[in-house]
């Protein structure tokens, strides 16, 4: 009987599946996965499940670790028996509201050019008979899916080992699940609004610039984006405890932080927020809801300028940066390379490894994180204390 | 019938087609020929209803296209110059994509895909991604795409390309049988050899121009010469014999 309830939902989905609408869905989940840019090898395809399993791992990982800070029988032998819970997870709370704002954000700037439907798209869907008005809608349901699955994703299992290493403390289930679920709420509006938020970004600058120009200054936008997301999770060392010891309302410059939102926000919801986190927090909700408007606004606007209109687009890099960069990478061969040999590794090693959009932001992620960590651990041990 | 009416269309302010007329019947198959930027691939692209012309209409039996485009390209095979597919799928996967989105029957389509992919030999390949096809394969499966819904309207544009020689006689002589199956075909190519052959009509573009449109026939007799020659006579004033010679000549030049 169940088995056969099993099948009959099975078939179902199969062929709801074939339906057009849904294949084209399937088919632009897949695009933002794997595809994306005009190239046709140059992309940097790790495959589905390799790329969720590395989102969901530094979740994971930070919450093993907590287990030594959360120990019941190590609290004990350090001999801190009287903790409060809401008090000392404020930093581990903000420090995985801030992790996954920046690995959702990250997901969202590697994953720009495939985000939108682009000339392949274009040429292979559009002179079928859909309307461009069913492409919008079904591209739209394929980023809601994926920014859902992603933020269920690097989320998942924080969201059940750090509630359970705290509620290991207070000996309650019901604690632990109040506070499962306050912080699963958290950090996936966090990880929703990340993503939309480098989305309106990126998607005003689609909407407002002619396409070329918009092709050109994307790089360097996408870079930006990714140094304030380094630098938003770096903030995870020093702003939960000055947040905390605060006298009276937080510093403008906090309003500008959407992680201390989210932060204030969960206090709120758990009901030990003191009044600069609760206001900190109100700003949360209205500004998930502008966010999500300007990133369907944008999306609308850009899809009309540049998906719409892709026939009238030329394709090519404007002949004035190409010249620039023949320029310069003549100035190399003259003034640093001196035997052919040099020339040639130099020049291999460097194409292959700025292949594509996908691999320099790989790049410039890594040497600014890294960056990044050298700069705070030379600052000051103190702060490092603070996290422990 | 498929009519182009005074297509002009203007990138800005420049002119990639103007004032373009002829129309299409059944079992016509129309060859378009040009040099480079004489407004072919423009053309082709207004056809398909991919660009909307500055001025004038496409109408397909009497009605504009642009009126109900799904409706359109139902009955349209579209055969574009690059065959910009996904890399990541399988060519059965792509058919069955393409199938799907055009509203096919799944027994059917599922049929067909197989039959024609043994006929464009590609069914040994069928399972592999098409990241990893040949140029020609590409091509094959484009033009399965194409043919897999027996639309009414097909417009090639330089399908050839990329093609081996196997696979190109068997597309001019599958263009010729479309052709007496009533279908109507527009056929855009550089290969003059290829157009007088499959071709019943031709229309020659200069600038966005048309500069001369009749039967393959009367635009040879017209002039007494072959569609090359009167190609050449009419389109370009390049002498291609001292051209050539030139090249050579710099060829072997040696350095001082």
């Amino acid at each position: 009987m169940i088995t056969e309830g099993i099948d009959a939902m099975f078939r179902q989905w199969e062929e709801h599946n074939k339906r057009p609408f849904w294949r084209m869905v399937r088919l632009f989940i897949v695009r933002i996965f794997r595809g994306g840019g005009d190239s046709d090898t140059e992309g940097l395809d790790l495959g589905i499940g390799l790329v969720l399993t590395l989102l969901a791992l530094p979740g994971g990982f930070v919450s093993i670790l907590l287990f030594e800070k959360y120990g019941t029988l190590l609290q004990w032998m350090r001999g801190a028996t009287d903790i409060d819970p809401f008090a000392s997870t404020l930093p581990d709370e903000y420090f995985f509201i801030t992790l996954s704002m920046a690995v959702t954000g990250a997901v969202a700037v590697w994953r720009w050019d495939a985000i939108f439907p682009d000339r392949r798209d274009y040429m292979n869907l559009v002179p079928l008979p859909i309307s461009t008005r069913t492409i919008f809608v079904a591209n739209l349901l394929a980023v809601l899916f994926l920014v859902g699955l992603i933020a269920i994703d690097v989320n998942a299992a924080s969201s059940f080992l750090f509630p359970l290493v705290v509620g290991a403390t207070q000996n309650a289930f019901l604690f632990f699940l109040k506070f499962a679920a306050v912080h699963a709420l958290g950090v996936v509006l966090a990880s929703v609004f990340s993503f939309f938020a480098v989305f309106s970004v990126l998607g005003v600058g689609m909407a407002i610039l002619p396409p070329r120009a918009f092709k050109n200054v994307s790089p360097y936008v996408r870079a930006l984006v990714v140094i304030y997301l380094v630098t938003l999770l770096s903030t995870t060392f020093a702003l939960p405890d000055f947040l905390r010891r605060l006298p009276g309302s937080p510093p403008a410059w906090t309003r500008l932080l959407p992680s201390c939102w989210f932060l204030g926000l969960c206090q709120s919801m758990r009901g030990h927020a003191d009044p600069e986190l609760s206001a900190l927090g109100r700003m949360a909700l209205p500004g998930f809801g502008a966010v999500l408007g300007i990133a369907f606004c944008v999306y609308a606007v850009g899809y009309r300028r540049h998906f719409v209109r892709i026939a009238e687009i030329t394709e090519g890099r404007s002949s004035a940066r190409a010249a620039k960069k023949s320029q310069l990478s003549a100035g190399v061969d003259r003034w640093v390379l001196r035997t052919p040999f040099q020339k040639g590794c130099f020049h291999f090693v460097w194409k292959t490894l700025f292949r594509s959009e996908s691999h320099r932001l790989v790049l410039k992620l890594r040497s600014g994180s890294r960056g990044k960590i050298c700069q705070t651990r030379s600052q000051s041990q103190n702060q490092v204390r603070l996290f422990c | 019938m498929l009519e182009a009416v005074h297509l002009t269309k203007r990138y800005a302010s420049l002119p990639a087609v103007q004032d373009l007329s002829f129309s299409l019947r059944p079992g016509q198959v129309l060859g378009c020929l040009g040099p480079n930027g004489s407004g072919k691939s423009t053309t082709v692209k207004m056809l398909t209803g991919l660009l909307q012309p500055t001025r004038g209409v496409v109408q397909f039996d009497g009605h504009n296209i642009q009126d109900n485009l799904e409706a359109y390209r139902k009955r349209l095979g579209y055969v574009p110059e690059e065959p910009n597919l996904y890399p990541y799928l399988t060519g059965w996967e792509y058919l069955e994509l393409i199938g799907t989105l055009r509203g096919m029957l799944r027994r059917s389509l599922e049929k067909k895909v197989d039959s024609l992919l043994e006929l464009f030999s590609l069914h040994p390949q069928r399972h592999a991604s098409i990241g990893s096809y040949s140029k020609g394969m590409r091509q094959r499966i484009l033009l399965i795409a194409a043919l897999m819904d027996d639309p009414d309207i097909f417009i090639f544009d330089e399908p050839l390309s990329g093609l081996d020689v196997t696979s190109a006689l068997i597309f001019k002589n599958l263009v010729q049988e479309l052709g007496r199956e009533g279908k109507l075909v527009f056929y855009c190519s550089h290969v003059l050899e290829v157009v007088e052959r499959v071709c019943s009509d031709v229309l020659i573009l200069r600038k966005g121009v048309v500069i001369a449109q009749d039967s393959v026939e009367n635009i040879g007799q017209i002039l007494g010469q072959s569609l090359e020659n009167t190609f050449l006579h009419l389109v370009d004033d390049t002498d291609t014999m001292s051209v050539a010679h030139d090249i050579v000549t710099v060829m072997k030049m040696k350095a001082a």
